[in-house]
């Protein structure tokens, strides 16, 4: 069972130097969990006394409908917020999904397996190699070859993975900051965002869609000194995110626009759905990677760190502690990754190499087959679950035994954080509504699907 | 020649005034607004580890992206003037003039200079009070001075209300009504925290009170004035509607009330905006940083080092000029390092910290003028 | 043309996906009409007890009939075997050696297909042993297979790329280069031989042999020379040796007429029924890109087992050419048609048609043999109308002439029209032919003519001269897919689909009524004839809401109903051309199925 941060003295100072590696793993942003209840009229605010008592004394007004959304600068991802508004006071919200719908899940029948990787990378966008690791998982599962993955095919998804969620973290950190007017520490961690995309840039070819991850391992082994680049890379990271930090979490303004914003209990979160940063933010310590293990994430040492109200900022700081323990994990990853092959030897599953496909006709054939019938998948259903860059991502697949999925269905965690967005914003003021909305990180190709 | 020049000008104050008046603002306040519009730009860049615009040139001139501001003006000039069909159009059109006039009027009060001794421009001028004639280097010298201009800032208010209301759209309706509140609020404030200074300066005269200050840097409003300055500068800040108290704009949230303006009009009101910001830093300059006082020069120069008298006076346009350029970049540093506030936070701000902050500090001073002056 | 052995490991969905993919189960096959099937072609016909015995089938009791061929009883029963050299349709020689399975007590393996199975016979094929030798034998076929796929027609429907991927799936070891033998080579009218990709099944010249009845093609040489021949002096020339290459488990034979054009995986599939003589060949309509790129028999015991000829298999050429696409009303009398909306000209049919019905015309009504039975049973509806209207009703049953030439025993009829018998049924018994129709024309006798399909059995000089007949009607209505001289002097010239762009039925000489499924959408302005007769008798006031003019569908059920109301259902359709309108079926709708995802036809 996962662990939850424990209480850092509060002494510490945040990491403004060059960090040591062991400022690294055991990093944190000070006091996380051992932050201070909020005050009691904060909390009171929370229950829109104070918007309610003013009410009474103003003159009598009509509430105002408007849109926010498709078309609107905040609504990243395309959503639409039809608002009840009564001053700058949320009465009501109606929040419409759907305008990023791609198709994913019948695309997704009409491909064979290996090409519905493509698809995958389009679905959180800002993680793809997340949902790439997920639906491969999901069809290895179904195969019955996740026993015999090769191990360094696994180390190299968990390396991938979790860059992946760091940029996802950073994404939605910075774009939360800049939703409040702080352009800064956003472009900041857009830049931290950008040396990580180069590295995956150099091992997959491809900034953004990278459909690195096949069905048996992966496309490619780590070019040279990735590790050493890696490293370096997270050493340079660290001490932007601190400065990050200091921009934010040490900015009265910010704390003021996130502290007691868009609480939820644990209790309302479980009963929504919720999974991932968000529901830590709650208190709830559940991590996939920690409760039911994947890949090889039952050989690293890492904490989930949780929350305590709720509120914006939990979710905000439950994002920082977590790219922390990203790169902790990266780190052992780096250190504990073995040698081998990255692609698993089963012909009826992985490409033959190219040479022996242009040279002799029993490899051309399987290319052939492994190409236009895609990889025969034994029938049944499948669920299988990683922890994505928003939470749960879960992949549903049926498989009639053919080369292509016959129903496939994405549990999308932005899908289900989005439903009680209604929830968090009613009562807020129009200000308060997206900074709750970018830290659900609602991310339209993941919603819509 | 240039004595006849001034003799004549010495004479005619009204047209000293107008030469003054565009000498002043087509010489400084509008080259500095297009300039800061790329300053901002460069400056955030710079903050951000971006390079920001560096490529605007004309041929191979191309200063560090500076002509960006040309590219800028002619792309607003020439882009199409898009007017909704619902609005409307009479206070549509006349909402970015309302915005920008009356930043623009109100440089009038603002000295730049000292008075200008005619006809001893090369000698050394010990005493000014002796000058037979003289030129002030300030376009309107009138006693109400600082009145006049919150009379006039209150106006530019009407800018942004009008543009809010007759764009015809809830959100720029939304932009509009925050805007004159937090303007409206704020500029309560900003009056509040000045009277310490009229009461230790003795005056509402702008060019009194530079000179009231005189060269000795610890005789200046920041010093005086330390906690009338802090207030002052955040409830100016906060009448510029820049970050953070940009939620008239906030363009995430409400895009702001001149969502539905195009080209130059939307020119005019972002113009407008950093010729207050330059206004705020000149009044700040007027107010707590002696005007265009240079830290012990007197009229006759440093100390025992005389000056001729046109040099201590452009020594002193260009210590003025100096002061605001410093602090429009402090404005700069500041926009593009805080995030936004909240509108009820704002309001919280003016009027439950900022007020009761300024009528404190108008209190102990005033305790202070009356013990110092001896109860008289 | 096999069919595709059932994989072993197959669940309940993928068992109710295929059976709504497969075309197989022909649209007019109801269980009870299979004892009026020709004889010997019964599958389903029960056995005398005595007759079933029992073997062990790899471990589990499976019971057979006593003297069945071993690799049949393994399929039926659900277990995979690979085999090259069989086919359900032709002797087994036992030449390729890929269905060996073990025996117990037989020291060696056996070839499955050439096994009789007997009582207490103990079957393996999954052995390590059986499973090795499997592979060998793939090995050994490979070792001089070239390196053709991506160039090969059949790939992507071969059945060795199948076989190798389902049972061997290891890399080559062969480093000896391979042997070389012609490519390209001219075998007949139709077909391509390369000779490299054969790997000596021997199954086209079974096809010859036995389908066909002619013996062109021979295997000549041995060893890893022997290659396959047409015999000196001679062509593949025979009426059906197209499906030479719909058996060719590989790429050897292909066709000229599709090779290169379309990629196997990359055509969709839609079962449709052969519209060129009156046979009705069950075939798969082939397509993509809404163009048809080939037919292909499709497996109906009744009718055409697993073959059709030749000749059929380039019909769907008719579908793309010479088609009439836009409809045209004019002033009769040779003066020039102006192209116009199918609304506008169907308006202006239905008003001349009423005028001229209300005003006791006599007005000729031609049954076409090449439009379905749906459009046909429309117009004998209209006709009805139109008689109570006032008008005096002639019919007329026309389609193309019959060529007795063609005619033989195995599958091609002398009749070219797919829908003779459907036509004669719904013109009514006192139809008139195609020559009762010109010399009525030449007497003047009719005022209106409305034609449901264009074609007149008359040569093309013949169709000349007769055209201006038409001219002196008052109206004529012509729904056409093609262009022709006669449609030309139509007042009102109304372009129909062709027979793959509609759904509906065609009744054959045996007088099954079998499906015809829309493949690709119709040309131009087209519109099936029940659609435009439809219309027409909408716009006439003829009839409103009908049945029939709702959907083909509904005008099948209405027309089944009407047809056989007092036969019983499941009548023989041996008996009279309507007890095959009680045994049809008009099956269930689907999708086109995409070859690529329906396994390797091979």
């Amino acid at each position: 069972m996962s662990t939850t941060t424990q209480s850092k003295t509060g002494s510490k100072k945040l990491a403004l130097g060059m960090p040591t590696p062991e400022e690294i793993t055991a990093g944190g942003i000070p006091g996380i969990s051992a932050r201070p209840k909020l005050p009691p009229d904060l909390m009171a605010k929370l229950n829109n006394e104070e918007l309610e008592e003013v009410e009474d004394i103003e003159l009598p007004t009509e509430p105002m409908t408007i849109n926010m959304g498709p078309s609107h600068p905040a609504t990243h991802g395309t959503v639409r917020i039809i608002l009840t508004i009564d001053g700058e006071t949320v009465r009501d919200s109606d929040v419409q999904v759907g305008y990023l719908h791609r198709c994913f899940e019948k695309e997704a029948e009409a491909a064979t397996y290996t090409q519905v990787f493509p698809y995958t990378d389009r679905l959180n966008y800002v993680s793809p190699l997340l949902n790439n690791v997920g639906f491969a998982l999901a069809v290895e599962k179904l195969l019955g070859i996740v026993d015999r993955l090769p191990e360094r095919a696994s180390y190299i998804r968990v390396i991938v993975g979790e860059i992946s969620r760091i940029t996802d973290h950073l994404t939605c950190l910075g774009a939360s900051a800049m939703e409040v007017g702080g352009f800064t520490p956003f472009l900041w961690m857009i830049k931290v965002r950008e040396w990580l995309w180069e590295l995956l840039e150099e091992l997959t070819g491809a900034r953004l869609t990278h459909s690195y991850v096949r069905i048996g391992g992966v496309a490619q082994d780590l070019p040279e000194h990735f590790i050493e680049k890696l490293r370096a890379v997270l050493e340079k990271s660290v001490e932007v995110l601190g400065e990050c930090e200091s921009l934010l979490v040490k900015n009265r303004i910010f704390r003021d626009r996130m502290d007691g914003v868009g609480t939820i209990s644990a209790e309302d979160a479980i009963a929504w759905g919720w999974t991932g940063p968000c529901l830590r933010s709650t208190g709830v310590p559940y991590d996939v990677r920690k409760d039911h293990p994947y890949l090889v994430y039952d050989r690293f040492e890492f904490d989930v760190p949780v929350g305590s109200v709720g509120d914006n900022y939990d979710r905000v700081a439950v994002r920082l502690e977590e790219i922390r323990q990203s790169m902790r994990i990266l780190d052992q990853a780096c250190k504990q990754i073995p040698a081998g092959p990255v692609l698993l030897d089963e012909p009826r599953i992985c490409m033959p190499p190219k040479n022996a496909v242009y040279n002799t006709i029993e490899s051309m054939i399987g290319h052939f087959k492994l190409i236009v019938d895609g990889i025969k998948v034994p029938p049944g259903e499948v669920y299988s679950y990683t922890e994505g860059g928003n939470g749960e991502l879960g992949f549903y697949i049926v498989s009639d035994g053919s080369g292509r999925p016959y129903r496939c269905h994405v549990r999308a965690p932005s899908f289900i954080h989005t439903q009680a967005l209604s929830k968090l914003i009613l009562g807020a003021g129009i200000a308060d509504i997206i900074p709750t909305f970018g830290l659900i990180n609602m991310i339209g190709g993941e919603c819509d699907r | 020649m240039i004595d006849s020049i001034l003799m004549f000008l010495a004479e005619h104050t009204a047209v000293a005034a107008l030469l003054k008046l565009l000498l002043l603002v087509l010489g400084f306040v509008m080259p500095l607004a297009s300039l800061s519009t790329w300053a901002e730009r460069r400056q955030s860049a710079m903050m951000q580890d971006r390079l920001g615009p560096n490529r605007a040139n004309i041929g191979p001139v191309k200063l560090w992206g500076i002509l960006h501001f040309v590219a800028d003006a002619i792309k607003m000039m020439f882009k199409e003037d898009v007017v909704p069909s619902k609005v409307d159009r009479f206070l549509f059109a006349l909402a970015p003039v309302m915005a920008i006039a009356p930043v623009l009027i109100t440089f009038a009060v603002i000295p730049f200079g000292p008075d200008l001794c005619v006809g001893q421009v090369m000698s050394v001028v010990t005493d000014p009070a002796t000058c037979k004639a003289t030129i002030p280097l300030q376009v309107a010298r009138m006693d109400v001075g600082m009145l006049f201009y919150f009379a006039l800032a209150s106006l530019a208010v009407y800018g942004t209300t009008l543009a809010g209301w007759a764009s015809y759209n809830k959100w720029s309706l939304l932009g509009g009504l925050r805007a004159s509140s937090q303007m409206m609020s704020y500029e309560v404030c900003m009056g509040l925290s000045l009277m310490g200074a009229f009461l230790v300066y003795g005056s509402l005269e702008p060019n009194a009170i530079v000179t009231a200050q005189g060269s000795n840097i610890l005789h200046w409003g920041i010093f005086t004035q330390p906690l009338a300055f802090v207030l002052f500068f955040t409830a100016a800040i906060a009448e510029t509607k820049r970050a953070p108290f940009d939620l008239p704009e906030g363009e995430p949230e409400l895009i702001g009330y001149f969502v539905e303006y195009s080209g130059m009009r939307f020119g005019i009101f972002f113009l407008a905006e950093f010729i207050e910001t330059i206004f705020l830093s000149a009044v700040v300059a007027t107010v707590f940083l002696g005007g265009w006082q240079v830290p012990g020069l007197d009229s006759s120069g440093f100390g025992s080092l005389h000056l001729p008298h046109l040099v201590v006076v452009l020594l002193q346009v260009v210590a003025w000029s100096l002061k605001i350029l410093m602090l429009c970049w402090l404005q700069l540093l500041i926009r593009w390092t805080l995030p936004r506030f909240r509108p009820d936070q704002l309001m919280r701000l003016g009027w439950k910290q900022l007020l009761p902050l300024s009528l404190i500090n108008i209190i102990i001073t005033a305790a202070v003028v009356l013990w110092r002056s001896g109860g008289k | 043309m096999a069919e595709t052995p059932p994989s072993p490991m197959k669940s309940s969905i993928a068992a109710a996906l295929r059976e709504t993919q497969s075309p197989s189960p022909p649209p007019v096959a109801p269980p009870a009409a299979a004892s009026a099937a020709p004889a010997g072609s019964a599958p389903s016909s029960a056995p005398p007890p005595s007759d079933i015995v029992t073997i062990k089938l790899d471990g589990r009791d499976v019971q057979a009939k006593k003297g069945a061929n071993l690799l049949e009883v393994c399929l039926s029963n659900g277990v995979d075997v690979s085999y090259f050299c069989y086919h359900p349709g032709l002797s087994s020689p036992a030449v390729c050696r890929q269905c060996l399975v073990e025996v117990v007590g037989q020291p060696k393996l056996v070839p499955a297909c050439f096994t009789p199975i007997a009582d207490k016979m103990e079957v393996n094929t999954a052995t390590p042993r059986v499973l090795g030798i499997r592979r060998q034998m793939l090995e050994f076929t490979l070792v001089n297979h070239p390196v053709d796929c991506p160039i090969c027609d059949k790939a992507g429907e071969c059945t060795l790329q199948k076989q190798y991927q389902d049972w061997d799936h290891v890399g080559s070891r062969s480093s000896i280069p391979k042997v070389h033998k012609p490519k390209m080579q001219d075998l007949g009218p139709h077909i391509v031989l390369d000779a490299e990709r054969c790997i000596l099944c021997t199954r086209c010249i079974r096809v010859c042999d036995e389908v066909a009845g002619e013996k062109q093609l021979t295997m000549a040489w041995r060893g890893d020379r022997e290659q396959l021949t047409v015999a000196p002096g001679h062509q593949l020339d025979n009426p059906y040796s197209l499906n030479t290459v719909d058996v060719c488990p590989v790429g050897a034979l292909t066709s000229k007429d599709f090779r290169f054009t379309m990629r196997a995986w990359e055509l969709f599939s839609t079962s449709s029924v052969c519209p060129g003589c009156a046979t009705g060949c069950n075939v798969e309509v082939h397509h993509a890109q809404g163009e048809i790129w080939r037919l292909v028999p499709r497996e109906n015991l009744q009718v055409n087992k697993y073959w059709m000829c030749d000749e059929g298999r380039f019909t769907y050429k008719n579908v793309r050419h010479k088609r009439l696409t836009s409809a045209r009303i004019g002033g009769g009398r040779g003066q020039p048609a102006q192209i116009t909306s199918i609304d506008k000209a169907v308006a202006f049919a239905a008003e001349r048609l009423d005028r001229l019905a209300s005003g006791g015309g006599t007005i000729g009504l031609v049954f076409s043999a090449q439009t379905t039975n749906e459009a046909l049973f429309a117009l004998s509806q209209v006709a009805q109308k139109l008689s109570t209207r006032g008008a005096t009703i002639r019919t007329y049953v026309t389609g193309t002439a019959a060529r007795p030439e063609r005619a033989d025993k195995i599958l091609r009829s002398a009749d070219t029209n797919p829908n003779a018998a459907g036509a004669k049924l719904f013109a009514g018994t006192g139809a008139g032919d195609a020559s009762a129709l010109l010399s009525d024309l030449k007497a003047g006798k009719l005022k209106g003519l409305w034609m449901a399909g264009g074609d007149l059995p008359l040569t093309e000089q013949a169709l000349f001269d007769a055209a201006p007949l038409v001219d002196g009607l008052e109206l004529f209505i012509c729904q056409a897919v093609h262009d022709s001289p006669l449609l030309r002097r139509a007042q009102v010239q109304l372009p129909a689909a062709a027979w793959a762009e509609v759904d509906g039925s065609f009744t054959n000489n045996k007088n099954l009524v079998q499906r015809l499924r829309k493949a690709v959408t119709p040309q131009g302005d087209a519109r099936s004839h029940l659609e435009l007769i439809g219309q027409i008798a909408k716009k006439a006031n003829l009839a409103q809401s009908e049945k029939w003019q709702v959907s083909a569908r509904q005008a099948f059920l209405q027309m089944v109903a009407s047809v056989s109301s007092s036969l019983p259902a499941g009548a023989d359709p041996a008996q009279s051309v309507a007890a095959g309108f009680a045994s049809a079926d008009w099956g269930r709708e689907y999708l086109p199925v995409q070859l690529r995802f329906a396994n390797s036809r091979g």
